[in-house]
């Protein structure tokens, strides 16, 4: 069967249907709670925010460009309420050290498990707003134009800032000799 | 490192470079070997940055979203003040409605099964008083040969906790349920430095670890309920099956 496009759903949802929302949440809650994961790395605060930013979105529908695609402006509401999030709490509390599954043997495993802990902890470090950025185009696979939609900013200004946020980063992976002894080319 | 050559490596690892700008990059990685090596980590680097672990989101969020939807929840702690858990807890309100309220906590029963039962005394409840916001039991310790662990149970204002912390020579398993659902882990974290292997089932999350174990479980502000936690620890020779029970009538919070 085919899938249903996104249009579809937000045009029954607004006429009432719930259901159709629970197919948008089905097919959106992976990448958004990763994302909102990735900026907060807390779970409890991914989950409480997720929740809220679909619960905001299911609000607002009515205010959704069908001109757009759906997830630009679900990444657009999540990052901004992250933001705020984050402005509102200023916390940073380092990575959880968090276990992912993989078929991995247990040695590669927590190599990478290792290098990986040290990464989000230097993402952390990143000022949000290129935190944000790097996250949409490495982890939700966005284009500088996905990008600059979801931002609202210009494709220049997303690479600008992109290249700077990676530069930060891979500086301070740098520093702290990790991309030697962790990177996966050393594997 | 140039910013101007790093831009252009950037761009090149984002497949957005065009030919004159390539020409460039490679003519100056063969002139400085140093800009070979700073490429080669940058692409170390995007590649860890795509291959970041997937996080599951909670199993619960697409039914609170609805709810909320409904009207039937509040929108969340970190728009609202309403307990993230509450509507997790009110599933749970069925149980405690045969059960007295006014019955205090007066004891922590735990009993272990499995291969090997293992001596263990009855948890002792500390006395929630005004100065004591936290109720909670004294640190059990549960020894079985290779399996050393620690459990403690404490309730906040608006959360109690099942803390367990265990330390084992060998691989353990550890499966933690409610009322025969799945426990979701609101929080976890562990040493890394002896992991092993963890996996995600569809009837819950088993950690094999060889290191110390944080669990927590967030029981929400209404926990006027019979609480049963079955913490089940079986090193892989070895099974052992440890029964918390929590009798009703502890109000928290």
């Amino acid at each position: 069967m085919a899938e249903i496009e996104d249009w579809q759903l937000i045009r029954d949802f607004q006429a009432g249907k719930n259901e159709a929302f629970a197919v948008i949440l089905k097919r959106y809650e992976r990448p958004i709670f990763n994302l909102v994961y990735g900026m907060v790395n807390h779970y409890e605060d991914a989950r409480d925010l997720s929740q809220q930013i679909f619960a905001k979105a299911a609000r607002k529908i009515g205010q959704f460009d069908p001109s757009h695609r759906l997830f630009s402006w679900l990444y657009r509401i999540a990052i901004n309420e992250t933001l705020n999030f984050l402005e509102r709490t200023q916390r940073f509390e380092g990575v959880e050290d968090r276990q992912f599954a993989g078929p991995e043997d247990p040695e590669k495993q927590y190599m990478r498990h290792e290098f990986e802990v040290h990464l989000r902890n230097a993402l952390s470090r990143l000022a949000p707003q290129y935190r944000a950025l790097i996250l949409l185009k490495h982890f939700e696979g966005c284009s500088y134009r996905e990008i600059s939609s979801v931002l609202g900013i210009p494709e220049s200004t997303v690479k600008s800032r992109l290249f700077t946020g990676r530069r930060y980063l891979w500086e301070d992976l740098h520093r702290k000799g990790l991309l030697q002894r962790h990177g996966p080319a050393t594997h | 490192m140039d910013q101007q050559l790093t831009d252009l490596m950037q761009e090149e690892l984002d497949g957005a470079l065009e030919e004159t700008g390539r020409r460039r990059l490679r003519a100056a990685i063969r002139q400085d070997p140093r800009a070979g090596v700073s490429y080669e980590q940058l692409r170390s680097l995007f590649e860890s940055l795509s291959s970041l672990s997937r996080v599951d989101p909670p199993e619960d969020l697409e039914m609170r979203v609805l709810a909320g939807i409904r009207g039937e929840v509040p929108e969340s702690r970190a728009g609202a003040a309403v307990p993230a858990t509450e509507s997790w807890f009110r599933r749970l309100l069925p149980l405690a409605a045969g059960l007295a309220l006014g019955v205090l906590l007066h004891s922590l029963l735990v009993t272990v099964t499995g291969p090997g039962h293992l001596p263990l005394s009855s948890g002792t409840l500390l006395d929630p008083g005004a100065t004591q916001p936290l109720s909670a039991l004294e640190p059990q310790v549960i020894s079985s040969g290779d399996l050393e662990g620690r459990v403690r149970l404490h309730a906040g204002i608006t959360a109690a906790a099942l803390e367990i912390e265990v330390n084992s020579e060998s691989s353990l398993q550890i499966d933690l349920r409610f009322d025969g659902s799945r426990v979701r882990f609101l929080g976890f974290s562990q040493t890394s430095n002896r992991l092993q292997l963890a996996e995600s089932r569809e009837d819950g999350i088993h950690l094999r670890v060889d290191a110390p174990v944080h669990l927590r479980l967030d029981l929400g502000r209404e926990a006027e309920a019979e609480v049963v936690l079955r913490l089940l620890l079986y090193p892989e020779s070895n099974p052992v099956t440890v029964t918390l029970e929590w009798p009703a009538g502890q109000e928290i919070g």
